[in-house]
């Protein structure tokens, strides 16, 4: 009889003991996941911000705003998830919402900087077609503008006439 | 003598328009690169039916009351017909008939319920492209926020708010999240159902 309540007393000593080991580890996991879930949170505003702006500037970003909204809805399930106490399932959740954020980011970093390319290499064409249209109006003005500039100057002076006005007597010069 | 002088005017005033019109384009070219467009276009917010006759949803045979303890459904629709990403959210608001649903300001939540959680119906949807501008009786597309089922409920909270008026009001307000403030704000669009109401 004594060695069976024994047995009983090791038992439940055992039992708490595994229950003490375990409860750090939960709340480990609990925190884990919080982090995860709040990354993921600051993370996707973040995005959102960057694709508005992305999408100011023309940037064909469609495909990009399906995956963000993709792990907008991931995170919304880690949290329902971390509110049922779920940790593990709500962490994994919300690491994969993160990787999805990640490379919505890497990307449109990307086709940003692809685009501002494009605007540079566009603006340099401009600037070189504004310098040749310069220039030919400049050469025009030289070569056609200026020859007509002295005919019509010519023609004018010789319209002139000269008037001699013949000084009258009792006028003296000063 | 005057013939020459004509065609060298006509001459002068083509090169003069052919000038400004290059002068045009190139300051327009020049604008539409280095300055973005900014956002001159509007969000739609409506709400639906659902016809199983017809298998559509519809505008139209809205529930005209709801009953204490009886559930009712109705689906509302987001569109984005602005230049830019949005992030939309949709907050439900229960109120007394009497409340008025405002441009300005969203409703007050000591004069109203709110049916479901704050990031309950969020949606993040592309602009529409001018094509799709053009379209009419879609339901589905990268800028729709496709008909989304909503269940009208009433409990104690919704008849506290009601303070035993016979009719109620439901609010559908639509809220945009602004990247500078970091939050969701409202965007002066709204829409309401007036029930009759069953204690």
């Amino acid at each position: 009889m004594k060695r069976k309540i024994r047995f009983i007393i090791i038992t439940i000593c055992c039992f708490l003991i595994v229950i003490a080991m375990s409860m750090p580890i939960t709340s480990q996991t609990q925190q884990t996941a919080l982090l995860a879930i709040q990354q993921a949170d600051d993370k996707l505003l973040e995005v959102v911000s960057s694709l508005e702006e992305a999408s100011r500037s023309n940037i064909d970003i469609r495909d990009l705003v399906i995956t963000t909204e993709d792990a907008r809805q991931l995170i919304a399930i880690a949290k329902e998830m971390y509110n049922e106490a779920s940790y593990t399932a709500a962490y994994s959740n919300a690491i994969n919402a993160n990787e999805e954020l990640d490379s919505v980011v890497d990307e449109v970093e990307l086709r940003t900087d692809n685009n501002q390319q494009n605007r540079t290499i566009l603006f340099s064409l401009l600037g070189v077609f504004s310098a040749i249209f310069t220039g030919l109006v400049i050469f025009l003005i030289i070569r056609k503008g200026y020859p007509w500039y002295l005919e019509k100057r010519n023609e004018e002076f010789g319209k002139l006439e000269i008037q001699y006005i013949e000084k009258t007597e009792g006028v003296k010069d000063e | 003598m005057s013939k020459k002088l004509l065609s060298s005017q006509k001459k002068r005033l083509l090169t003069v328009a052919i000038f400004t019109v290059l002068i045009i384009s190139i300051i327009a070219i020049a604008s539409s690169i280095f300055f973005p467009t900014t956002s001159s276009g509007f969000s739609e917010l409506s709400l639906l039916t659902y016809n199983d006759s017809s298998q559509t949803f519809e505008a139209d045979r809205y529930p005209y009351s709801l009953e204490s303890g009886v559930n009712r459904t109705i689906f509302f629709m987001v569109k984005n017909f602005e230049d830019v990403v949005k992030y939309y959210q949709i907050q439900i608001k229960v109120t007394k008939i009497s409340q008025n649903a405002t441009y300005e300001y969203p409703l007050n939540s000591a004069k109203s319920h709110l049916l479901y959680e704050n990031d309950t119906y969020e949606k993040i949807l592309s602009p529409a492209t001018r094509n799709e501008k053009r379209e009419s009786g879609t339901f589905s597309g990268d800028y729709i926020w496709s008909p989304v089922n909503v269940t009208l409920y009433s409990n104690a909270l919704v008849e506290a708010v009601l303070e035993g008026d016979d009719f109620m009001k439901i609010v559908f307000e639509l809220w945009e999240f602004n990247s500078t403030s970091n939050s969701f704000e409202y965007s002066g669009i709204f829409t309401f159902l007036e029930l009759l109401y069953y204690y």
